[in-house]
């Protein structure tokens, strides 16, 4: 069918008016081809009558249309920033989300045009709100990737609004699809990283470390400039929650284990000089790399580390001593000056409120007196019965999961293929260490057997 | 000796019909025979078999099934032992008893039983008719006064009592013609060792049916039906105290001190010690069911990656699949 020539606006919204069919293929065979053609200066027009198209098109029908002449006007010079923004936040509420995943690279630039246009407009926030919105209905579900993630949660860093990305980041990715949600590797690593980033804004260590462990570990040829700086990130992170840098996992690409040890010297040294909890000994170190650090932009959480040591070191002696005075806590934990007990005194009031330790503090004597107990909590409440249902609950919706996907790996070909080979006699890969039994009992995808293969192994 | 009426009065508190009240041939007169019948649980769970293997074989609904029993009978104590079926005709629409059959058959039961005898027959049915009749008077050639056993298949088990009857015969002289009739005897269940055995272990097979038979589902499946019936007693009991409290029915004091009685003598599970030892346990059992579905989360990431580890390797022998993506555990 030959592509239809359309002239000017008028025309074009003509025919799209004339196919008014909502099903996806058929925008891919009829629309597609027309507007992939027109160059970027068609869509800046007007209609003849000297007004916006936009006006005319509705946004939930002609979705991808009207993203073409969206992102053409966003990247004018001095676009007309109200009246955009206007159709921008309309488009965003009311776009059809299978229709934008034929075109997700439009999309991206809609949501980049929006924040250049808040900007423009003097507000960066008000593009936060819509965004999420829009991201929700984009995805194809709450754990799938999307081009537009990592954009979203950088836009979130750059406004601060870090607690509007919790709900997009909550979901764990679980799902990775190419077709409509036009993702590449870097968007996965980019994400993860600006999550982490996020959290360590707010606080959650443990997500962010999870998050950062995630990035570094991701399955590589060669490294990339994330992984590196994520592993600076990480050695900071896990010093502040553990207290040491703990071991990265097995499946850790080699090349990027390499890249690590070349790059993030002066962060592994700081992490020894800290798992010494010599409070000395990390001054020296955070001195001599203060510079780095701030070039790397982690010199806020450097600053929370030196706090992090007194914590540590106090959480040691509780496991030494019964009671202490304030005066030896001070000196035990290497505080000096005059006012070391009072900012002793300070920092155990705020572990005791933060759960770490348990502890009271009685000023019946001259200076003040610290006894440590044990750990009052029983673990018989009714709270600990709702904590240990969510978390069983977690534990199976995870195990489903992995069920799921086991089963889809079974059916593979691939898997298939390779598991008929080892049957008939071919070498077993992953090493001599294979436990027989174990191997055989464990294949799902053996249901689907070929009959005629040798038995023997059943 | 009057003899019985078909429409007798319904029992006032709609309590389950029973069978003789719409029967013709079974006698309302009180069996003062002094017989007493103790049946072992083999000899129903013979006929409970042979019931369901011809239901299912055949694929009919009701078939009718027709088996003797015997044991040893000593003055008016009946020990019904065993049991075994009996081939028979249908024929003009009467059953006909293989004689042959039941002769061989009872001779090599002499054989290997020489101490028992036959003492009656069994079917399947609510209630007798005029043909359990007819049959009935053939077996009457071989003994002269043979029970008469009859289990109900279709009877909703939720009471007590096992939908088993036995009657015995007695000639009843009704407008000066001679009839045989029916009476319902009593029974108990008599249980030797092997049989106690026996018995337990098919109930707990039929509880643990749709599975592998776990043990722990097979007792949690018990305590799961004690439980709902101590409700539905429960339930049952507080309606009858809902009617007193709006006076539809007459006050029994009798029932209202049993009741009264057995709420005292419930345990005091309101203090704070219960609650706290309670909720221990229950959290140790929570734990160990997070911790079971943790490890077969586990399990299930073992295999995906054993599969994914041979989906992703390369053809080449030896262990160089280490070179790939490997995911090692």
């Amino acid at each position: 069918m030959p592509i239809q020539q359309v002239g000017t606006v008028d025309e074009l919204i003509e025919a799209l008016l004339n196919h008014s069919d909502d099903r996806a293929e058929f925008i891919v065979k009829h629309i597609f081809p027309i507007l992939r053609q027109l160059p970027q200066q068609f869509f800046l027009q007007n209609t003849a009558d000297n007004r916006d198209p936009l006006e005319r098109l509705d946004p939930t029908h002609y979705t991808v249309p009207y993203a073409y002449f969206l992102v053409a006007r966003c990247n004018v010079e001095r676009p007309d920033v109200a009246n955009l923004l206007t159709y921008i936040l309309e488009f965003l509420r009311s776009f059809d989300p299978t229709h934008i995943r034929l075109v997700p690279e439009k999309f991206l630039q809609v949501a980049q045009g929006l924040c250049r246009i808040a900007s423009l407009y003097g507000n960066n926030i008000i593009s936060i709100k819509p965004l999420t919105h829009a991201l929700q209905k984009y995805s194809p579900s709450a754990n799938h990737l999307t081009n537009l993630h990592q954009f979203f949660i950088k836009e979130c860093l750059l406004t601060k609004c870090y607690r509007q990305a919790l709900p997009i980041l909550d979901n764990d990715i679980t799902e990775i699809e190419t077709t409509g949600t036009g993702i590449s590797y870097i968007d996965h690593l980019l994400y993860h990283y600006y999550g982490a980033m996020v959290y360590i804004g707010l606080k959650n260590y443990t997500r962010a470390l999870n998050f950062l462990v995630l990035v570094i570990s991701t399955p590589a040829i060669v490294t990339s400039q994330v992984q590196a700086e994520a592993y600076k990130k990480f050695s900071l992170v896990s010093l502040l929650l553990h207290g040491k840098i703990i071991p990265l996992p097995k499946y850790t690409a080699p090349v990027v284990v390499r890249s690590i040890k070349n790059q993030c010297q002066a962060y592994q040294d700081y992490a020894s000089a800290f798992e010494s909890l010599n409070v000395k000994r990390l001054r020296n170190e955070f001195n001599k790399c203060s510079e780095a650090f701030r070039k790397d932009g982690n010199f806020g959480l450097v600053k929370q580390t030196l706090d992090a040591i007194y914590r540590r070191k106090i959480q040691q002696l509780t496991q030494t001593y019964l009671t202490l005075s304030l005066v030896d806590i001070a000196d035990a934990i290497g505080l000096e000056g005059r006012d070391a007990p009072k900012i002793a005194e300070r920092y155990i009031l705020q572990m005791i409120e933060s759960r770490e330790i348990f502890a009271t503090i009685s000023h019946s004597d001259q200076g003040g007196m610290v006894s440590f107990h044990d750990d009052p909590d029983m673990y018989n409440t009714s709270n600990t019965i709702l904590k240990l249902e969510e978390q069983i609950a977690k534990a199976t919706k995870v195990s489903d999961r992995v069920i799921q996907t086991d089963r889809l790996i079974g059916c593979s070909r691939e898997y298939l293929v390779k598991s008929k080979n080892i049957a008939s006699g071919g070498v077993m890969p992953g090493g001599s260490h294979m436990d027989d039994q174990e191997f055989f009992a464990g294949g799902g995808g053996f249901d689907n057997f070929d009959p005629d293969d040798s038995g023997r192994f059943f | 000796m009057t003899t019985m009426d078909v429409n007798m009065d319904i029992v006032p508190d709609g309590e389950a019909v029973t069978q003789s009240q719409i029967s013709s041939v079974v006698s309302s007169a009180p069996n003062n025979s002094g017989l007493m019948v103790a049946l072992h649980p083999l000899t129903l769970l013979n006929i409970s078999d042979h019931f369901t293997r011809i239901k299912m074989q055949q694929q009919i609904q009701n078939p009718q099934v027709i088996g003797a029993l015997v044991g040893i009978q000593t003055g008016r104590d009946v020990e019904i032992s065993n049991s075994y079926e009996l081939d028979f005709d249908t024929i003009d629409g009467k059953v006909q008893i293989n004689h042959e059959y039941f002769i061989t058959k009872q001779e090599q039961f002499r054989q290997v039983f020489p101490q028992f005898d036959f003492l009656g027959w069994y079917t399947m049915g609510p209630y007798p008719t005029e043909a359990d009749i007819e049959i009935h008077k053939q077996m009457m050639e071989f003994n002269e006064s043979p029970l008469f056993l009859q289990m109900n298949p279709f009877e909703m088990v939720t009471s007590k009592n096992l939908p088993i009857t036995v009657y015995e015969s007695i000639i009843d002289i009704i407008e000066g013609q001679a009839h045989t009739l029916f009476i319902k005897s009593q029974y108990k269940i008599e249980t030797g060792e092997a049989e106690r055995i026996a018995v337990d272990h098919v109930a707990h097979t039929t509880l643990g049916e749709g599975g592998e038979g776990s043990s722990l589902i097979a007792h949690l499946t018990t305590q799961r039906n004690a439980i709902q019936m101590l409700h539905t007693r429960i339930k049952l009991l507080h309606n009858y105290l809902d009617l007193i409290n709006s006076k539809q029915t007459p006050v029994d004091h009798d029932i209202l001190r049993q009741i009264a009685g057995l709420c005292n003598r419930m345990p005091t599970i309101d203090s704070a010690d219960f609650k706290q030892e309670f909720l221990t346990e229950y959290n140790d059992v929570l734990l160990t069911t997070y911790l079971a579905t943790i490890t077969k989360g586990t399990n299930s990431i073992n295999e995906l990656v054993d599969k994914f580890n041979i989906a992703n390797s390369t053809n080449r022998p030896g262990g160089r699949g280490r070179h790939q993506l490997y995911m090692g555990v």
